[in-house]
This record gives structure tokens, sequence and C-alpha cells, in this order.
């Protein structure tokens, strides 16, 4: 090799030297935390499913060929029960509680309310808190892609004692 | 060294070197992708691939850029040298291999063409968690693919020597956006502290090689001053072994000084070739025969036998009290020069 190429080696693994360990450095050291499944489980697991059975008022899912019925109040727990979905094609759907119609483009508003995940096969049956349920908006949203599936309008009628019969 | 340029000049020596290759990737795949379907046995076939072809790519890589320095700092190394462009090419391929079956997973299914997508999707150059490190492997792949269409002596001829090698020289550049490629994508959301560590060692390994024959290569080229009589003490005749050189830094340049068949004559120590070290190789057939590819030169004149016609430059050479000196000033490549006799009578 001639003298003009050792030296631009020479140049160009120096530089390389001091540029690739710090290079190396700072990309291992802005990796950020993934999130882990287990996490959301044991969310999930925190969320008290409601019991059987539950009358209250029930409404059309538009577009899922599903119903919705909220029930339950006075001493009984209030409930939201979504009967299984045959035209929803997701597997990783969770559904949201919201005082606030959600925006056509973007997420989740700030403040919804995590209710549960769905089983396409069972449905859900979901515990609401209070103020909860009448004049807001559920929300089935994937987790996996990052957007809202599915709005439903609740009902606007607050929700009445037991007594009404289900859909 | 042909008048004719034929697409590779094979002999045995070359097709064991290729043979070994092949094998050596092969082996490396199938037990690759072996080992990570009974690892991780959810992740898809495409995504073993992927790995396979990527991991299989950067640690040719690896090689290769060792292979130079190795062979500065042991002899013994010299055959890798002398088909390395057929391993470069074979990671070129490799390498395609890789960036064509991730280009087909990630980028195929949507509505935008793909290769666009490669180059578009992610745009956040703002951020290191997130970059599209995606575009480095690109850039590394285009700097690849033109090392590898131009790894032929026609190209060196047709490009000249300064053009080609600098283009060759960008396999620095091309090493150090695969570094980063693959510790801002696979090492982001891979936080096995193994993979993290053998990139680390990876790269401390090439810098450190090229570091320590760039030292050794430094002692070389403390230059001879002349004399009175402006020759160039270089050594002892008898500190040259038959066949063998002795070499010198004079005159900002590397001389070599060949002993055979009773003489000495001097000549540029740099092959014409790709700048190989001719003092380093020996005399074969009466022609100084360079260690890196074989190519030839008549000590005596500094050309190449017929048909060829490469030339080195030569340098006036004499004996004096057992002792060589050389004039630093060379002659054009191919000037005869009258060897000195080890063992006629002395210059005065």
């Amino acid at each position: 090799m001639i003298r003009s190429l050792r030296r631009r080696h020479l140049f160009t693994v120096a530089t390389l030297s001091i540029v690739l360990p710090l290079a190396l450095a700072l990309s291992l050291r802005s990796r950020q935390p993934e999130p882990l499944n287990d996490d959301l489980s044991q969310l999930l697991a925190e969320i008290r499913t409601a019991p059987a059975d539950a009358p209250g008022e029930t409404a059309a899912w538009p577009g899922l060929g599903s119903t919705l019925r909220i029930g339950g109040g006075a001493g009984e727990p209030r409930v939201v029960e979504l009967s299984p979905p045959p035209r929803l094609r997701r597997p990783d759907v969770l559904l949201y509680w919201s005082a606030t119609r959600p925006p056509d483009r973007g997420g989740l508003p700030e403040r919804a309310l995590l209710l549960g995940r769905l089983d396409h096969e069972a449905g859900g049956r979901y515990e609401l808190p209070e103020g909860v349920g009448g004049g807001g908006f559920f929300i089935l949203y994937s987790l996996g892609h990052g957007e809202i599936v599915s709005v439903a309008e609740s009902p606007a009628e607050p929700l009445a004692p037991s007594g009404g019969s289900g859909g | 060294m042909g008048l004719r340029y034929v697409a590779v000049g094979w002999n045995r020596q070359k097709r064991i070197y290729d043979a070994v290759v092949l094998a050596g990737v092969g082996l490396y795949l199938a037990v690759f992708i072996g080992a990570s379907l009974g690892l991780r046995s959810n992740a898809t076939i495409e995504t073993h691939l992927i790995r396979a072809f990527g991991t299989a790519a950067i640690l040719l890589l690896h090689v290769i850029l060792s292979i130079g320095p190795l062979s500065r700092i042991d002899a013994r190394f010299l055959p890798l040298l002398y088909n390395r462009r057929h391993l470069g090419v074979t990671m070129f391929v490799v390498a395609l291999a890789h960036a064509a079956l991730a280009t087909v997973q990630y980028h195929l299914l949507g509505n935008v063409n793909p290769l666009v997508s490669v180059l578009s999707s992610n745009s956040r150059v703002n951020s290191v968690s997130q970059f599209p490190f995606e575009l480095l492997g690109v850039l590394a792949l285009a700097i690849l693919f033109l090392m590898a269409a131009t790894s032929h002596d026609f190209w060196l001829a047709n490009l000249t020597a300064p053009v080609w090698k600098t283009l060759h020289m960008l396999v620095y550049v091309a090493y150090a956006l695969l570094v980063l490629h693959v510790a801002l994508g696979l090492l982001q959301a891979e936080r096995s502290p193994l993979l993290a560590g053998l990139l680390i060692a990876g790269t401390m390994w090439v810098l450190a090689l090229h570091l320590i024959a760039a030292a050794r290569e430094r002692r070389g080229d403390r230059p001879l001053e002349p004399s009175d009589d402006a020759f160039v003490d270089v050594c002892g005749v008898d500190d040259i072994p038959e066949k063998r050189a002795r070499v010198a830094c004079v005159a900002g340049e590397r001389i070599a000084v060949f002993r055979y068949d009773g003489k000495v004559s001097a000549l540029s120590s740099v092959c014409q070739h790709q700048n190989g070290p001719l003092g380093e190789g020996r005399v074969i057939d009466g022609c100084v025969t360079c260690p890196w590819h074989g190519y030839q030169y008549a000590p005596e004149t500094g050309a190449s036998p017929p048909p060829f016609d490469e030339k080195v430059p030569t340098f006036d050479v004499r004996i004096r009290g057992g002792r060589v000196l050389v004039d630093p000033r060379p002659h054009p490549p191919g000037t005869r020069v009258e060897p000195s006799v080890v063992s006629g009578p002395e210059a005065p």
C-alpha cells in the first residue's frame, strides 16, 4: 500500500474508532422499555365482570350486528352487556367508555375509561363505575393497530331500575 | 494479469476458496435457522430467514475487514487475501437476500410501492429509538453493490487505481452504516445483552486489528537519510535472505532490495496492480512476485515479463563494505538497472 493510502486508512479507522463506540453507546442507551402483555392482563383482571342476566335498556350497535344493554342500579351493580359481534374481524379489541365522542381521526379521548376486553364468542359484561353509562359513548378500540374500530352512543335516558325486559 | 478480460480467472485455489465460502455460508444459514426455529418457534419462517441472511452478511463483512490487517500482522493470513473479492461479492448477495426478504415481509402488502415504502415509511430522524434504520441498510447496500459490481481488474484499469481505490474504501462507510443499522434496528427491540455484546465485540475487533496493523506499518515508514554521495545505506548484504528482500523507506516511499543468484537489485516495493507489498514477496522463476495476487516483475528492469505490461520504478544500487547502498532517485518504470554482484568488486 502506498503511503498516501496508508494515511487515508489511518484517518478513516481513527474516525470510526471515535464515532462508532459513541454511536453504539447512544443507541443502546436510548432503547425504550417495551410494554409487556403481562401488564395488560393484570389490568384487565382487576376489572370485575358483571353478574349475569342484569336487566336494563337495550340498543343496537350500528354496523356491528351486536346489541348493547345497560342495566342494574338501585342497589345492584350497574353493568353494560355487549352481545357477540358477528361482523367484527379484530382479535385484540378493548371496550372503552367516554363522556365525549372521539374525533373522526385520532386516538382515544384523553379521559376514556377502559371497561375490558371483548370476547368475540361470548361478548362481554362489564361493571360500570358511578357516573358512567348514560349520555356517553362506548368505543371499541384495537390495541394492536392503535385505532378506534367502532363507536356507539350509549342511551341518553338515565338508567332505570331493574324491571324492564332485556333485549 | 491477462491481456483480455475474463469474468473470473479460475484456478484451483480460487475454486477451493469459493467452495469453502459457499459451504460456510450454507452451513451458517442452516444452523442459524435450525437454532432459531428451536429457540423462537413463535416467529414466522420469514423472520428466521431475514435474520439468518442479515447476520450472515454482517458476519462476512467482519471477516472481510479482518483479512487486510491480519495479513499485515501475520503473513499466514495472506491466502485469505488472494481471493477476497469473491468473499465480498458473496457478502453482497447475502445482504441483498436479506434486504429483499425484509422488503417483502414489511413493505409489500400495503398500498404503497414497497421500495417507496422502505424509503418513506419512517421519517422519525430526530428520534434515536425510532430512527429509520432501514435507510441506513439501503445506503450500505448501495455501496456494497457498487463495490461488488466493480470487483474486477477491468474496472481497476478503466476507472484508474485512485478512483477505484477511493470507491472501495467506501467499505468503511458501509460498515459504519451497517453497525448502526443493527444498533438502531434489531437492538432496539431485542434486549438480549448477548446480541449487543456481539455487535460491540465485532466492532472493537475490526477497529483494534486496523490500529494494530497501522502501528506496525508506521515502523516501516521511518525514512533513511542519504549519506554525502546521496546514496542511502539500506542494510548489510548478509541481512537479505536469498530470493527475498529488505524493505526501506526512502524519499517518501518504500523500496525493496532483492538478493538473488549472487546479485542485488532495487525496485519500488509497491505493486502496480493493487499497491501490494512487493518487498514481502520472493523471487520465483527469476521474477519478483507480489505476495497478494502473484503479479511478477523482473528485478533488473521492474517490468513484467511479456506479454504483460505492468512496470514499477527501479533504483541504482551498489555494494560497499558489505553494505547495500541505494540511490533514492527513481528511474522511470521499466528502466533497466545493472544489478550489483554480491561477490564482485565493490563500488568506490
